[in-house]
C-alpha cells in the first residue's frame, strides 16, 4: 500500500509562525504608507483651501470694499470704524458696500465661511464640508480719520472628522494651519 | 531515510528571504522620505504666504518705513516669528511646531534712490537628515499694487 505523504506538526508550525511574523510587519509597512499619504492628502487639502478663503477675501476687500458695516442693508447708522480711534470686534459677520451702492457681507455659518452678495443674490461658501474652520474672527479699526479703516481676519483651518464633526485627532490625521491678513480699505 | 533540506537549500532560501526584506524596508523608507519631504513642502509654502501676507501689510501701511529696511545690495532678516527684530540670517530651525524651519527675507531695492521697487526673496528652509532643503519665492512690492 503507497503511503500518503503528508506535512509534519512541525513543518506547518514552522509555515505558519513564519507567516505570523511576516504579516505584522508587512502590514506595519502598509499602515505608515497610507497613513503617511493620508497626512499628506489632507494636509495639502485644508492648505489650498485655507489659501483660496484668504485670496477670495483679500480682492474682495482691495477691489471692492468701500465702508464696513455691522449690519445690512449698509447705511450711516450701522457704519463702523468710520471714525477715529474706533475698533469693532465679530465673531460672525460683517457687511461692506461697494462702489457700486451694493453690498456685500462675509460671515461665519457652522463651520463655513460664506460670501453673500446683494449684486447677485447668490450665498456661496469658500471651504468644502471635508474641512472645519473654527476660531474665527474679523475686526476693523480706525486710527486716523484721514485713512481708511483697516480690515483684519484670521481663522484656523483643519480636516474635520466626519463622525465627531470636530477636527480630526489621531497623529497621523491631526494637521491644522492658520491664517491671518490685515487689509486697508482702499476705495474710500 | 528520511528527507530533509541540505545546508545550502536552507541558506539560499534565507538568502532570497532577506533580500526580499530588504528590498521591502528601502522601498518603504524610500516612500515615507518622499511623503515626509511632500509634507515639509506644503507647510514650507504656507509659511512662505503667511510672510508674504505680512509683508504686503507692512508696506500698505508705511511704505517710507518700509523701504528703508531694503538696500540695493540686500538686507536679510531672519523670520521665524513675524517681527523685524533679528536681522541677518537665522542661527537656527525656530519656525513650525515642532520647530523644523527657518524663514529667512532678502530686502532689494530695484530702482534706487526712488525705492518705489523692492524685491522680496523669501526662502523657507528645513533639515531633511542632514540635507538642507527649501523652498523659495521672489514678490516685487510697489506703494500701490
Amino acid at each position: 500500500m503507497k503511503l500518503k505523504r503528508s506535512f509534519t506538526l512541525i513543518e506547518t508550525i514552522v509555515v505558519l509562525s513564519l507567516i505570523g511574523l511576516f504579516l505584522p510587519i508587512i502590514f506595519a509597512i502598509v499602515f505608515t504608507l497610507v497613513s503617511q499619504q493620508m497626512k499628506v492628502t489632507r494636509l495639502s487639502l485644508i492648505k489650498r483651501q485655507g489659501d483660496f478663503i484668504l485670496n477670495e477675501i483679500s480682492s474682495l476687500m482691495k477691489n471692492s470694499a468701500l465702508s464696513i458695516h455691522s449690519d445690512f442693508p449698509p447705511n450711516d447708522q450701522n457704519n463702523l470704524c468710520d471714525r477715529e480711534n474706533t475698533v469693532y470686534d465679530t465673531e460672525s459677520s460683517l457687511v461692506f458696500r461697494d462702489k457700486n451702492n451694493y453690498w456685500f457681507r462675509i460671515f461665519f455659518d457652522n463651520n463655513r465661511i460664506a460670501s453673500y452678495s446683494s449684486a447677485t443674490n447668490v450665498t456661496y461658501y469658500l471651504n468644502s464640508n471635508e474641512v472645519r474652520v473654527y476660531d474665527f474672527f474679523m475686526r476693523c479699526r480706525n486710527n486716523s480719520s484721514y485713512t481708511p479703516p483697516l480690515f483684519v481676519i484670521w481663522f484656523r483651518i483643519c480636516y474635520r472628522n466626519p463622525n465627531t464633526n470636530d477636527c480630526a485627532q489621531t497623529n497621523e490625521e491631526k494637521v491644522d494651519l492658520r491664517y491671518e491678513t490685515r487689509i486697508r480699505l482702499r476705495n474710500r | 531515510m528520511k528527507k530533509s533540506f541540505s545546508l545550502i537549500e536552507v541558506l539560499v532560501f534565507a538568502g532570497i528571504l532577506q533580500i526580499f526584506f530588504i528590498a521591502a524596508l528601502s522601498t518603504t523608507v524610500f516612500f515615507v522620505r518622499n511623503l515626509k519631504n511632500e509634507e515639509y513642502k506644503i507647510l514650507a509654502s504656507y509659511y512662505l504666504g503667511d510672510l508674504s501676507e505680512w509683508l504686503r501689510y507692512n508696506k500698505d501701511i508705511d511704505w517710507n518705513g518700509f523701504s528703508k529696511r531694503s538696500s540695493p545690495s540686500g538686507m536679510r532678516y531672519c523670520f521665524n516669528s513675524l517681527n523685524w527684530n533679528n536681522q541677518g540670517s537665522c542661527s537656527s530651525y525656530g519656525l513650525g511646531n515642532p520647530p523644523l524651519f527657518k524663514r529667512e527675507l532678502v530686502l532689494t531695492t530695484i530702482n534706487p534712490p526712488d525705492n518705489t521697487r523692492i524685491e522680496a526673496h523669501i526662502f523657507v528652509s528645513w533639515d531633511d537628515s542632514g540635507v538642507d532643503k527649501s523652498v523659495n519665492s521672489k514678490i516685487i512690492l510697489t506703494p500701490l499694487d
